[in-house]
């Protein structure tokens, strides 16, 4: 199977890269997808990557890194055709610019997919599949996220998502098939960032937006307890907002990180939190549930309904329900680093074990296979627990 | 006093307050004529009236609350500091203007009628915030005050011309862009503001919360008389001494860092301790004092102001306004880092920071302690709203640029401290005390029971089930203070209305 992931990545992120990246423009396109796989950002969706370990020929593109996708450019300049500036408007129309959709567009016919794989379906929709020349044989992506309603997923044949409201979006915005899927830690990542000193107390990772109030209200309260009696404990708030930020959360935010450093930083943590957005309806396991048990730090979320199933809470990782739970359990694993620590290696040793990307990339190749089987006219069936395979988590109700 | 201009125009001043820089004006006097006939900033103020007219209130770094009559065009001038810091009260009465620092005072005019202004009790029972900076009202009807950083003007006619003359945002200085510049500049003008607060002809002392913002000050004392003791012209010497509320066993004693700054500032602490709810006599004394509707039960103020008086102590330095101006208070923490600022100028200027400068000038003035506030000094504010949210919140710790500046001044268990306690009375042990019996005696009273104000009966009801059963908890703070209103409206009507005034305790000198 032929199988080409497009992804797109945050400017903010491909802004700090750079930064990183200084004096490596002239670099291959080989050695600049080599960086990029190495920093890990968005590792847990490196299904390509997966996907190459199980044999099949991958190619994994960054659709909007300027940097990377001008050295495929230089290395095939004659495949690049002009800069796109017609044709369907869409989101993809503000995420990239008509030369890097050029590229793109070259690069996927020169490449010439089975599946097509997108990792951000709101820029690149329905619209954007009008200018392939070819279509491939499936379309897949994968959301975990809000999905606007202009959104259009009708030329789309499979959506996979660990975020049940996605899949119900996906199946509103016309996508044929909807299949619940967990995306998997590569353990190349635990690996790097093993060495890292435990030398911050509670740390937090993430976005702050209009779409994480209860997480921005939790991580206010936290802040204001420092200034309550009591030992206070440091926080660590490595966030990104798109909007107003709270006093008490600027008043412990770092830079947001991303990419190996931001799994340093998780692992730097002695407690790391995780508050799933309001859009996750309860269900839990997001990324960050993988992300921080597989980097070996002990993970502190807010029960969803997943979570239980995929690690055993207050022995793979911890959980709490409301304000005072978090309160009552930063001060019980502050206090007993022995229970924290075990829990931690557990968690860890859990996730590497169950939820690798390999693993998810196994579960993907099924999906897949069985997609392309039925062919783009016969429905290969709504989801069912029978579905799953031993060791994935069972679709949620 | 009489003051005279080098031209012989004369003005006569009466005058609540001190002029800190009043040396450096009458420099600038003496050189264009001026003769002053005593050491005193009385005679500079009323010097500056006559050079520079109203703007001489630009001139003036300090707290005042001042009254000129100018022969020459037959007006009376009236001003308040910028930020209220001293009060002004005044009253048209049969077409005579009475002004005077105390709502007291006017009681006993002939032909006033001593009435509650409903208006002004109800809505001050209502709103969360006092309304200190926002209301020219008092509790009392037709007694007025003159809010902060105005003036008005009241010609023989009667003609009254009144106009706020300070906003501090107009005066926002051009801040350096780097940190390190911006520490050392608000640095040397927090260390400029203590050392000008520190002229003094009688002795001087701190009073030690135990919070960051009276360590600061005491610390920068100090700092100035270890590095720059040439500086401190006019200072008294035996300004090492500091003075403190203790409430042992309670969530808000703060003693043990009040100590450590005692220490490491070598100015001995002297405790007031109260292991139990004050008596109905000074919580009754507490209420003539203050005069108003106040949020705290302010007998530890008080009380902390008298032990200063009785050995010896006539001026104390304190901490106030730094929690206002560089987000010291947990609620800031809510608040969108984009409207910070905002937020802390309206409580600076308008809502908190002046209802606890009228607080704290009534509870000190009681024992005739003057309190002197070098976070209120002018340039230091205008600095300090002239600066990005983001050095004062950030880096982990409220108050950031205070705790950068303070590095090698203050210890660093005191500098470095995150919880915030405040100067607060513990009044849910207070309330479990029934308030010294105080309580019961109010509750029981026709005042109480008549009060059409509030619901009376219910919450007589539930302040004294909370003596009985002690079931508070601090999630019940704020119950309190609505409880605590409510007694303090029905205990001032009782002594401003009904006529049984406490005389104030004696003052032992």
């Amino acid at each position: 199977m032929r199988f080409l992931q497009v992804n797109l990545f945050y400017d903010a992120y491909l802004r700090s890269l750079d930064h990183h990246r200084n004096g490596c423009r002239d670099l291959t396109f080989d050695q600049q997808q080599r960086l990029l796989w190495e920093d890990g950002f968005s590792a847990c969706y490196y299904f390509a990557e997966g996907m190459a370990g199980l044999g099949h020929e991958t190619m994994m593109v960054v659709a909007n890194d300027r940097i990377s996708q001008e050295a495929w450019q230089r290395e095939n300049r004659a495949e690049v055709g002009p800069p796109v500036i017609s044709g369907p408007t869409g989101a993809w129309g503000q995420a990239l610019p008509p030369d890097l959709l050029a590229i793109l567009l070259a690069q996927i016919r020169k490449f010439d997919p089975d599946v097509l794989f997108f990792q951000d379906p709101i820029s690149l929709d329905s619209r954007f599949l009008a200018l392939l020349p070819k279509r491939p044989k499936l379309v897949v992506a994968w959301r975990a996220s809000e999905v606007p309603k202009k959104t259009d997923w009708s030329d789309f044949d499979l959506l996979v998502s660990s975020h049940t409201p996605s899949l119900r979006a996906a199946k509103a915005r016309g996508a044929r098939w909807q299949e619940f899927l967990q995306p998997g830690f590569p353990e190349r990542l635990a690996r790097a960032v093993e060495g890292a000193p435990k030398c911050r107390e509670v740390a937090f990772c993430g976005q702050l937006s209009h779409l994480h109030r209860r997480r921005t209200e939790l991580l206010t309260s936290l802040a204001m307890d420092q200034l309550g009696p009591g030992r206070p404990y440091g926080l660590h708030f490595a966030v990104n907002t798109d909007g107003k930020t709270p006093a008490g959360v600027a008043m412990h935010a770092i830079a947001p990180v991303y990419g190996k450093e931001m799994h340093k930083f998780i692992r730097s943590a002695q407690i790391c939190l995780n508050i799933h957005a309001e859009l996750a309806e309860r269900t839990g396991g997001n990324m960050r549930v993988f992300e921080v048990t597989g980097s070996g730090s002990f993970l502190l979320t807010d029960m969803g309904r997943i979570d239980h199933e995929l690690f055993r809470p207050g022995q793979e990782i911890e959980t709490f329900r409301d304000l005072g739970e978090l309160r009552q359990k930063i001060r019980f694993y502050m206090e007993n680093p022995e229970a924290r620590e075990r829990i931690a290696r557990a968690g860890q040793q859990k996730c590497l074990r169950e939820f690798s990307l390999q693993k998810a990339a196994a579960h993907l190749e099924i999906l897949l296979e069985r997609a392309l089987q039925a062919g783009s006219r016969r429905r290969f069936g709504p989801f069912h627990p029978d579905r799953w395979l031993p060791g994935l988590c069972p679709v949620p109700a | 006093m009489v003051c005279r201009s080098p031209d012989g125009r004369k003005c006569v001043l009466t005058y609540n307050g001190e002029v800190y820089n009043f040396l450096e004006i009458r420099r600038e006097l003496e050189g264009k004529g001026y003769q002053f006939r005593s050491e005193t900033d009385s005679e500079v103020v009323g010097a500056a009236y006559l050079r520079w007219g109203p703007d001489c209130l630009f001139r003036f770094n300090g707290m005042w609350a001042l009254a000129i009559w100018d022969p020459q065009d037959q007006k009376l001038f009236l001003a308040r500091d910028r930020f209220g810091i001293k009060p002004l009260h005044y009253l048209w009465l049969g077409g005579t203007f009475y002004f005077a620092s105390e709502l007291k005072a006017f009681c006993s005019l002939p032909g006033f009628r001593r009435r509650l202004n409903r208006e002004y009790a109800v809505e001050a029972l209502r709103k969360s915030q006092p309304l200190e900076g926002t209301s020219e009202e008092t509790l009392m009807e037709g007694v007025k005050k003159l809010l902060p950083g105005h003036r008005m003007e009241i010609g023989r006619d009667g003609k009254v011309r009144k106009d706020k003359w300070w906003e501090t945002r107009d005066h926002l200085p051009q801040v350096a862009s780097s940190l390190k510049e911006q520490v050392a500049e608000w640095r040397d003008l927090f260390l400029d503001a203590v050392r000008l607060r520190l002229r003094s002809d009688v002795p001087i002392a701190t009073s030690l919360s135990g919070g960051l913002d009276s360590s600061a000050v005491a610390g920068a004392l100090h700092h100035l008389e270890k590095e720059n003791p040439e500086r401190l012209f006019r200072t008294p010497r035996d300004w090492r001494r500091s003075f403190c509320s203790a409430f042992p066993g309670t969530a808000l004693d703060e003693t043990a860092f009040a100590e450590e700054t005692a220490r490491a500032t070598n100015s001995p602490c002297r405790l007031t301790v109260f292991t139990e709810a004050p008596s109905a006599r000074q919580i009754e004394e507490a209420v003539w004092v203050m005069e108003d509707i106040s949020f705290a039960l302010a007998v530890p103020v008080v009380e902390n102001y008298r032990a200063m008086r009785s050995q010896g102590v006539w001026v104390s330095l304190d901490g106030h306004g730094a929690d206002e101006m560089l987000g010291g208070y947990g609620w800031y923490l809510a608040e969108p880092m984009e409207s910070l600022n905002d937020r802390l100028y309206r409580e600076f200027h308008q809502t908190l920071l002046p209802s606890i400068l009228r607080n704290f000038d009534r509870c000190s003035m009681a024992s005739g302690v003057e309190v002197r506030m070098p976070f209120m000094d002018w340039r230091l504010v205008c600095m300090s709203f002239a600066l990005p949210a983001d050095r004062k919140i950030g880096h982990g710790y409220t108050k950031w640029i205070l705790r950068v500046a303070m590095q090698g001044i203050l210890p660093d268990t005191v500098r470095l401290r995150r919880s915030k306690i405040g100067f607060n009375s513990p009044m849910i042990d207070w309330f479990h005390q029934g308030l010294g019996g105080l309580a019961r005696k109010v509750i029981a009273s026709p005042g109480w029971r008549d009060c059409r104000l509030f619901p009376s009966r219910k919450i007589g009801e539930e302040i004294l089930r909370a003596e009985r059963d002690k079931h508070l908890g601090p999630k019940d703070w704020d119950q309190t203070m609505r409880w605590w209103i409510c007694l303090n409206l029905v205990l001032w009507k009782s002594l401003f209305l009904e006529g049984e005034q406490v005389p104030r305790a004696k003052v032992a000198c």
